[in-house]
């Protein structure tokens, strides 16, 4: 009944907001609930803000595969991977002379590494698009599973390359990304919190300290998702994004026309590994430390639940699945959450105590260890009722082709629209007065 | 009598000619030397009973798939298929002009005006101006009609990655003379009314005329027509038919059809299918008195 009611009878705007406010509600309260229960709140809420930035970015890659051009691509984490071990390798082991310049030069290392590693994501994305791009979707996320593994296993087992050289003893799987602890204390003024320069806004309200470093990164944070946001848009509204959409809705028609799809194919996933390798940049400075097991298809699964449940083909619906779930996500893993929203099944519990302890069994259940559960149930009732996500893809419509003409090919054009409908209509319902509309277009 | 008719035709106005085209699925021969010639501005049928290999015909001469060699039913001659395989890496590498020796009347050939068609990709070939539809209509469903026929146009500035940013003043412009081209094309379709409907929405002969729509977008010379009046009531069938006559000015029709009040009513020229060879030829009245097509139609007895 529920469900009828979803998809048949309520206006869509109002679906989502009914259904965004039934998800943002319990998520936001628990997740308030897990702020107040911190003793440095500013932390944590940056951590979150960071993780959720980083997360978008890789969630608007797979959009831009799997929503603007119907490749599922279940290798994104590989990309994650490579921009984060290329980066971080790049600038804490591999070191250029002008490293040592006062101010510029770690910056321009960093920078140096960064455009590294994502042309080597560009590279990378271009060898694994050009065999996989001809084939059909399923065999697609089969291949792209497969090389996501492959480049994992690599990072994995390469120790010569890929294993940061510790200063005693053997190399170490563990990398860890310096680049932020370098520039606070290599960059004087960044290593101080904010009420150094009189800010003391965060003291006050009782948040916490906050370093200025923080609020800098969050902001260049910040303006790369809006870059990448606004590139995306550019890709999406233009002639390119509109055949995209063509392909994703039927690839030979397209061909019929005479485009080569496999051009637009091998373009697309090239760019969204570039987008992917920005965010894994992004993950390396956000999470610090990492090694090759962090980089389990289980990270583009999650990348999926964002998109889906924000809406496919749509980098809004993408940024609010992203936010909604890394939400959760964090406040589940608070220890008080853990501890106070938690029900205990075991053999000293009420009227099932005996079933229990008969069983053997001890269960806690906390949003900690449900939100596997948690996150597969909102997905399933996702696909079955609301398959076009939170914030559905906009509908396409012609004002965009038709604000082009002047005012009086348009008008003349919006007349022979009305005029043939109603000449169809008297047609059907039989009407002998059937001229035909004189005006021209 | 089939070679006296295609010595008649002028060789500067063949806008198609296909030669001896071979195709096997496996072991089953669907096309066996079908030949075809296409005069220039002409609307030309193509009719034969099912299975005759009709489409099979269209899907070869647009590059759909691949024509076969004669000799691919002759797998056991293992000489011929390595020297075959010798020829082509000679072509390929070797750069012997040799194999300029294999008579292409034996391999079949087809041509579009000056250019040798085979070996082409299908988007390559849709690209030299012969566009093709499809038996069952396809379309973009989540696309507005307006936008169906926007995809169409070739080599659109828009549709390269780089010029989405660097030449925005380029891209405004030619959308702004595709949309007027493509309101005009609606108008010309009498389906002015579903332009802003979005192609899920559409029933099967508004599908039929996008399809033909999308088509007239890239301005072809060619046009193949796979059965364009399927699934149609013959009114709206005989509109199909006036607009598809009107475009005889700019392009050459060659279609395949079932009605046959339409095919003898409005084809030029008409070519006979069975079991995968062309077994007539001719104007609609020759054609209507040739026995071996009533025979393949009809039954030896009739």
């Amino acid at each position: 009944m529920a469900g009828r009611i979803l998809k048949y009878e309520m206006d869509e705007k109002l679906r989502t907001l009914v259904v965004g406010f039934a998800l943002a509600i319990p998520i936001l309260y628990l997740y308030i609930y897990a702020l107040l229960a911190q003793t440095n709140k500013s932390i944590f809420l940056i951590g979150t803000v960071l993780a959720i930035l980083v997360f978008f970015i890789g969630a608007l890659s797979l959009d831009l595969e799997v929503g603007s051009v119907g490749l599922p691509n279940f290798g994104k984490v590989a990309f994650f991977a490579l921009g984060a071990y290329i980066s971080t390798l790049l600038y804490s082991v591999y070191r250029w002379p002008f490293y040592h310049i006062y101010g510029i030069g770690p910056i321009a290392q960093f920078l140096f590494s960064s455009l590294v590693a994502i042309i080597i994501c560009a590279l990378v994305g271009f060898l694994v698009a050009i065999p996989t791009v001809k084939l059909r979707a399923d065999y697609f996320a089969i291949m792209t599973i497969a090389g996501g593994e492959v480049i994992r296993l690599i990072l994995q087992y390469e120790k010569r390359w890929f294993w940061a050289p510790a200063p005693v003893g053997p190399p170490q799987q563990v990398i860890s990304n310096r680049a932020i602890v370098e520039f606070t204390t290599g960059l004087y003024p960044f290593n101080k919190t904010l009420a150094y320069f009189g800010f003391t806004f965060f003291e006050d309200s009782n948040l916490g300290s906050v370093f200025l470093w923080q609020i800098v990164v969050i902001v260049i944070f910040i303006l790369i998702a809006i870059t990448t946001y606004w590139f995306v848009q550019q890709i999406r509204k233009s002639p390119y994004g509109r055949t995209l959409r063509a392909i994703r809705e039927d690839d030979i028609t397209v061909t019929s026309v005479g485009k080569d799809v496999s051009r637009f194919r091998w373009q697309v996933t090239t760019l969204a590994a570039c987008i992917a390798g920005l965010a894994g940049i992004m993950y390396a400075m956000t999470f610090k430390a990492f090694e090759a097991g962090d980089f389990r298809p289980f990270l583009t699964f999650d990348l999926y639940i964002f998109i889906i449940i924000g809406g496919l083909g749509n980098s809004r619906g993408a940024f609010a699945g992203t936010a909604l779930v890394q939400m959760f996500l964090r406040a589940a893993q608070v220890q008080e959450v853990k501890e106070n929203i938690s029900l205990y099944l075991g053999s000293e519990s009420p009227v099932i105590g005996p079933l229990f302890e008969f069983l053997q069994l001890d269960v806690f259940i906390n949003p900690d260890n449900m939100r596997l559960v948690i996150l597969g149930v909102i997905l399933i009732l996702f696909l079955l009722f609301m398959p076009a996500g939170l914030i559905p893809e906009p509908k396409t419509n012609n004002e965009k082709y038709l604000k082009q003409l002047t005012p009086e090919e348009r008008m003349r054009s919006d007349e022979a629209v009305s005029a043939r409908q109603s000449l169809t209509e008297r047609e059907r319902i039989g009407n002998e007065d059937t001229t035909e509309p004189s005006s021209k277009f | 009598m089939l070679e006296s008719l295609e010595l008649e035709k002028d060789p500067d106005n063949i806008s198609l000619s296909a030669q001896n085209i071979h195709k096997y699925f496996g072991g089953v021969k669907a096309l066996e030397g079908a030949s075809v010639v296409v005069s220039k501005n002409k609307l030309i049928s193509l009719i034969g009973p099912n299975g005759s290999g009709k489409t099979t015909l269209f899907n070869v001469i647009s590059c759909w798939s691949p024509k076969s060699h004669p000799d691919d039913l002759l797998e056991e001659d293992e000489v011929k298929i390595q020297k075959r395989f010798l020829d082509g890496i000679n072509r390929k590498f070797g750069g012997k002009e040799e194999s300029e020796e294999t008579p292409s009347e034996e391999v079949g050939s087809v041509d579009f005006e000056d250019l040798r068609l085979d070996g082409l990709n299908a988007h390559e070939a849709a690209l030299t101006g012969m566009m093709r539809t499809f038996q069952t209509t396809r379309n973009w469903p989540k696309l507005t009609v307006l936008e169906n026929l926007l995809v169409a146009p070739q080599h659109q500035t828009g549709e390269s990655f780089i010029n989405i940013f660097f030449k925005r003043k380029q891209i405004e412009e030619e959308e702004r003379i595709n949309t007027l081209k493509a309101l005009e094309i609606l108008d010309f379709l009498e389906i002015t009314h579903i332009r802003d409907q979005i192609g899920e929405e559409l029933s099967g002969g508004q599908l039929k005329l996008l399809a033909l729509g999308r088509l007239l977008m890239t301005a072809p010379r060619l046009i193949l027509l796979d059965e364009p009046m399927a699934g149609i009531n013959p009114t709206l069938g005989n509109k199909i038919m006036d607009k598809i006559l009107e475009l005889k000015v700019d392009s050459t029709i060659f279609l395949i059809e079932h009605n046959m009040d339409v095919v003898f009513n409005y084809s030029d020229e008409i070519f006979v299918m069975a079991r995968g060879k062309i077994i007539a030829q001719g104007t609609p009245n020759e054609i209507e008195s040739n026995k071996e097509v009533i025979e393949a139609y009809l039954g030896a007895d009739y």
